[in-house]
């Protein structure tokens, strides 16, 4: 297949040999997730290990759209492995990064790495083309996330500045580059093994959740670096630009010939929504700055500052903590990128500060504390916070380990779950959106393994509707012409009902169809392909034709271009599902249940917040007609949501009394091996 | 817009003081890439500075640390008035607090009043560094 170079690097940390696997063998199942979740079905054998165990596989996979002018695909990296953050049990999970790391690692010609075994020491993976080092890493070690990439871009570069020339090796045909080497690496919180610890690439690209920082810990793995000095090779280069301009030219924003024009306040609102082109400057920092986006991005939803603070940050890690100032701010989110701590669970930081106004946490209190609560609020005491954290100091000891864990160990879980003061729905991640209220995000979590992450529904369906209420605009589209557009979009199903999030909608039998299409979407054309969370897919765009965006024309077209296949839209469907049966089986393996698959208690007994932006407007279908409707005063009925499981598992081909995949679901998608190895474990579905 | 008379030395520790527990206030930072996130304010500084309600201007000025605020105006109003003690500036805010215009608009009316409030407070604070004696 054109895009891929044709061969995925292994790493055996425990022998310190390397070797190859043909990636033409795991074509089959489409890219990065689908790859990693086949080699790691093969080649960990006890998928029952902890997350730590040497014996744990870890697969860092590109798409064949990586290294590619394909847009906001080019760069993504798909991490997978039993991770250690999700509770109870470590599943096997996913995370992800951008930047320029799986283009530059196709360009030194590999289209993933498999991690296997446990250094005896620390190593870092020197990755120069075909040149495979493993190097000791004893300086690195207790370095932050900045500091070892500048080590590593010093090492490589032979103690040259930035401006020179990289030899990518001593050969004298090899490649030359301005490039610097691609590195993700851990910091203290990994190297701590904290369960909340990231994986950090470059200034602001993180995969935090999942925990691989503690995974690559657990390794010794301090750091991998890649060089490449190679290229990519596409089936039909002109098909490619031909799409890319496609994009260009019928769906972004043209400042010469604008389809639509509002002011300054609503572009910036809807810029900051959809993500349009310059995002990274539109919504700029206290200071001087340019657009930043990953390798091959048009969107460039980042920003590189004057001082460098918060450089390439732009998600959770800009929201979870408000300093004394702008300035500060930005400061303490290069906290959580240098000390490798995933910015999600770092969220909950005010239910330490509730614990402390209670009197429950502090200075000889139940949970003991020294840091300096009545500094909350200021840099001096998220400095505090995030190095405890990082190096399991004070309450960091137990926060090291999530803050799920950390309530468990003061006793505090069961409460707090139930009152929400602890908002975590599922699987030990904290809440994303509501879960009573956009059920296809908290459906598609629990049904998984993690927050799924996925912005892609929640833009059209519940964002703008939401802006447009609260600021008394009208919306971009109606909700009516909204469940048309969806409709169209939602191949194969084209059922509009698939987005009626009316009270009786959440349990339909459409819902059962769109949570499977998104999860089977999700697996395939975003983990696998690797197209971008915040461009694909694109179901509304007032730049577009009719407000249309380019899902589900532009998926398959740039995919064909770059591999020469003639995948449709659906074929990538279908993938997704195999992906997601695999995975599936994976945690059956794993000791999934269906009774385990329930929300935290106050999903099902605290109703969603009256407050606007947390209850969200979302399309209702109800007394015959659709209209944005106020999910305020929600909570999830435990009876119907059961009932919709059982629903979901026959429409999934999987047996409703236990959730697992039945060998007539596998064999359906070319998985008969997998219910062979279910059968031999017991835990294969009953038809 | 209502006027507000210069705050009093009690009002003015009550606005620069600090909230126990039981009568702190729910809010909720909400950004599109990590949703709504909860947290609880103690101090009304704290109130006037979650409420950078965004528009173009705002957007411009605070960057990626834009986000909504989710906060019910009926029960900022009543903290205001009952847990702060400011009955003047709740008296105020009253028309925003309920049903009317887009809630964030609404809000962006109730951040003119905190943060005029709060202007008053920091030049009281100002003249007694200054002059010990007009307190």
């Amino acid at each position: 297949m054109y895009g891929y170079t044709g061969k995925i690097l292994r790493v055996d940390l425990t022998t310190g040999t390397t070797s190859s696997l043909d990636t033409a063998k795991y074509e089959q199942y489409g890219g990065g997730h689908g790859i990693g979740s086949a080699i790691f079905w093969e080649l960990c054998k006890d998928k029952t290990v902890t997350a730590y165990d040497p014996r744990n596989v870890i697969t860092v996979m590109t798409s064949p759209l990586s290294g590619t002018l394909t847009p906001s695909a080019s760069s993504r990296t798909e991490v997978q492995g039993i991770g250690s953050q999700s509770y109870p049990i470590e599943w096997f999970t996913r995370s992800n990064f951008g930047g320029r790391f799986a283009a530059m690692l196709k360009y030194a010609g590999w289209d993933g790495i498999v991690i296997e075994g446990k250094a005896k020491d620390p190593v870092w993976l020197d990755i120069r083309d075909g040149e495979i080092k493993l190097r000791e890493a004893a300086s690195l070690w207790g370095l932050l996330t900045n500091e070892t990439q500048e080590e590593i871009w010093r090492y490589v570069g032979r103690g040259s500045d930035v401006t020179d020339w990289v030899r990518a090796s001593n050969a004298r045909d090899s490649g030359q580059t301005t490039q610097r080497p691609a590195v993700v690496c851990i910091g203290p919180a990994g190297e701590n093994l904290s369960r909340i610890g990231a994986l950090v690439h470059d200034g602001g690209n993180s995969a935090g959740q999942g925990g691989f920082g503690g995974v690559f810990g657990s390794k010794n793995l301090k750091a991998i670096s890649v060089i490449g000095t190679g290229s990519v090779t596409i089936a039909d280069p002109k098909a490619l630009m031909s799409a890319r301009l496609w994009v260009q030219d019928n769906y972004r924003y043209d400042v010469n010939d604008p389809k639509w024009e509002p002011s300054l306040e609503n572009q910036a609102l809807l810029t900051m929504l959809a993500q349009g082109p310059g995002y990274g400057t539109i919504t700029a920092t206290v200071e001087p700055s340019r657009p930043h986006g990953c390798l091959g991005c048009p969107v460039s939803c980042r920003r590189r500052t004057q001082s460098g603070h918060s450089n390439e940050s732009m998600c959770v890690e800009m929201a979870y903590y408000a300093a004394e100032s702008p300035r500060q701010t930005l400061r303490a989110t290069d906290l959580l990128q240098h000390y490798g701590v995933n910015a999600f669970d770092m969220l909950t930081n005010g239910y330490l500060r509730d614990l402390y106004k209670k009197g429950v946490l502090g200075p000889g209190k139940a949970i003991d504390s020294s840091l300096s609560f009545e500094k909350f609020g200021t840099y001096e005491f998220a400095e505090q916070l995030v190095r405890a954290v990082a190096s399991r100091k004070d309450i960091g000891a137990a926060l090291a380990e999530g803050f799920l864990r950390a309530a468990k160990t003061w006793g505090r879980l069961d409460e707090d779950l139930a009152t929400g003061a602890l908002p975590y729905p599922q699987w030990g991640y904290h809440e994303h959106y509501d879960p009573r209220s956009e059920i296809e995000w908290s459906y598609g979590s629990i049904l998984g393994e993690r927050d799924i992450n996925e912005h892609d529904i929640n833009w059209a369906a519940y964002w703008m509707p939401t802006i447009a209420v609260a600021y008394k605009l009208k919306p971009t589209i109606s909700a009516e012409e909204l469940a048309r557009v969806m409709g169209e979009k939602l191949v194969p199903y084209n059922d509009p009902m698939m987005v009626n999030y009316s009270k009786d909608g959440i349990y339909s039998d459409a819902k059962v169809k769109m949570v499977a299409w998104h999860r089977h979407y999700s697996r395939f054309w975003k983990e696998g392909a690797l197209y971008c969370d915040w461009a694909y897919p694109s179901f509304v765009n007032p730049e577009g034709p009719d407000n249309r965006g380019y899902t589900p024309d532009a998926e398959p077209k740039f995919w064909n271009a770059v591999t020469g296949q003639n995948l449709t839209f659906a074929d990538g469907i279908e993938l997704g599902r195999k992906v997601w049966n695999l995975d599936r089986s994976i945690w059956a393996l794993q000791g999934r249940t269906r009774d385990m698959e329930v929300f935290s208690e106050y999903v099902y007994k605290v109703p969603t917040p009256d407050v606007f932006a947390v209850a969200g407007m979302l399309p209702m279908y109800e007394n015959g007609k659709w209209e944005y409707g106020w999910t305020a005063g929600r909570v999830l009925d435990r009876d119907r949501f059961e009932d919709w499981k059982t629903r979901y598992y026959k429409f999934e081909g999987w047996d409703p009394s236990t959730g697992r995949p039945t060998r007539k679901a596998l064999d359906g998608v070319g998985l008969g091996f997998v219910a062979d190895e279910l059968q031999r474990n017991n835990k294969l579905g009953t038809e | 817009m209502a006027d507000l008379a210069e705050p009093t030395a009690s009002l003015i520790d009550k606005l620069t003081g600090e909230v126990g527990y039981d009568d702190r206030l729910i809010a909720y930072k909400v950004l599109g890439s990590s949703g709504a996130t909860r947290l609880s304010l103690y101090r009304f500084e704290e109130l006037v500075e979650f409420l950078d309600v965004p528009d173009g201007e705002q957007l411009l000025i605070r960057g990626g640390h834009a986000y909504l605020p989710g906060i019910d105006p009926a029960e900022l109003q009543r903290w205001v008035r009952d847990a702060i003690g400011d009955t003047e500036l709740a008296a105020a805010l009253a028309p925003y607090a309920h049903d009317g215009e887009g809630v964030a608009l609404r809000l962006r009316s109730m951040r003119s009043l905190l943060r005029r409030r709060w202007a008053q407070v920091l030049t009281a604070r100002e003249m007694v560094k200054t002059t010990p004696l007009v307190r």
